[in-house]
């Protein structure tokens, strides 16, 4: 199943413009596929503690701040939290949860060479094939 | 705080009926204001979970090394939330929109307000 993951980010890495890191996430913050070029990035860390969830507090970052931004809004009354955009000085970091809210995607892109649209469609089209996949 | 209130309300009158609500949050995820459209419904933020949530971003941020946060857009089920950095690390200006349409406008109108509201927060808010 996670050479299956693989397979379709490595895929939709050819299809996002500016693409550094992808990965996806069970919700406990078990990192099921990473790919990525950028060496200093959040999940950068040596793949069997990824596999055993085991790398600390960096794998668990992207889905603590979908699930904190979910328990801060969800007084508002305007529903669940569907995906987060964070637009940093150089790069657009794109999290959504996956059908079913059992995984998540990370997508982080340069900002220079990126496009938000780009990301948005593109990330939409591969979060149902990953979440089937999955076997969701 | 009246000031505030007086921006989110100008806020509020561009954005028209697509408004939800705005806050103004201090850097470390205080509310120091907000405006809801149902002033009387106790929904809002909850503040104790936005601190995390800031906590996070900047956690992020430093693992990135992507520079300093800008903004942030969440997508609600049935709306949107813009979040912007104020100049000069004075804070965040949140708005929350309900349709995809009205976010340009949201994201037009938090750039015009930032420095606006920044000021206010270096003026105001760092005497208390």
């Amino acid at each position: 199943m996670p050479e299956c993951v693989d397979a379709i980010l490595r895929e939709m890495s050819d299809e996002i413009d500016g693409f550094l890191t992808a990965s996806v996430g069970r919700v406990d913050g078990v990192c099921l596929a990473f790919l990525g070029e950028h060496k200093d990035s959040y999940a950068e860390a040596p793949s069997k503690d990824r596999d055993l969830g085991t790398s600390g507090q960096n794998d668990t970052m992207p889905i603590n701040l979908l699930n904190l931004t979910g328990w801060a809004v969800a007084q508002l009354g305007m529903g669940r939290v569907d995906n987060l955009l964070l637009t940093l000085q150089d790069g657009f970091l794109f999290l959504c949860f996956l059908e079913g809210r059992c995984y998540y995607l990370s997508i982080f892109i340069e900002r220079k060479k990126g496009n938000v649209g780009n990301l948005f469609l593109v990330s939409n089209n591969y979060a149902k094939r990953i979440t089937e996949a999955l076997g969701q | 705080m009246s000031k505030f209130i007086t921006i989110l309300r100008s806020v509020q009158t561009e954005l028209g009926s697509d408004f939800r609500a705005a806050y103004i949050i201090a850097p470390g995820g205080e509310i120091l204001a907000k405006l809801n459209e149902i002033p009387s419904r106790a929904n809002s933020f909850s503040n104790a979970n936005l601190a995390g949530v800031f906590k996070l971003v900047d956690d992020l941020k430093a693992s990135l090394r992507a520079g300093p946060f800008e903004e942030a857009l969440v997508t609600l089920t049935n709306g949107y939330i813009l979040t912007i950095s104020l100049p000069g690390n004075a804070g965040y200006l949140s708005l929350v929109v309900r349709r995809k349409e009205a976010l340009d406008l949201a994201k037009l109108l938090a750039k015009e307000f930032a420095s606006e509201v920044a000021n206010l927060i270096n003026s105001d808010y760092g005497k208390k």
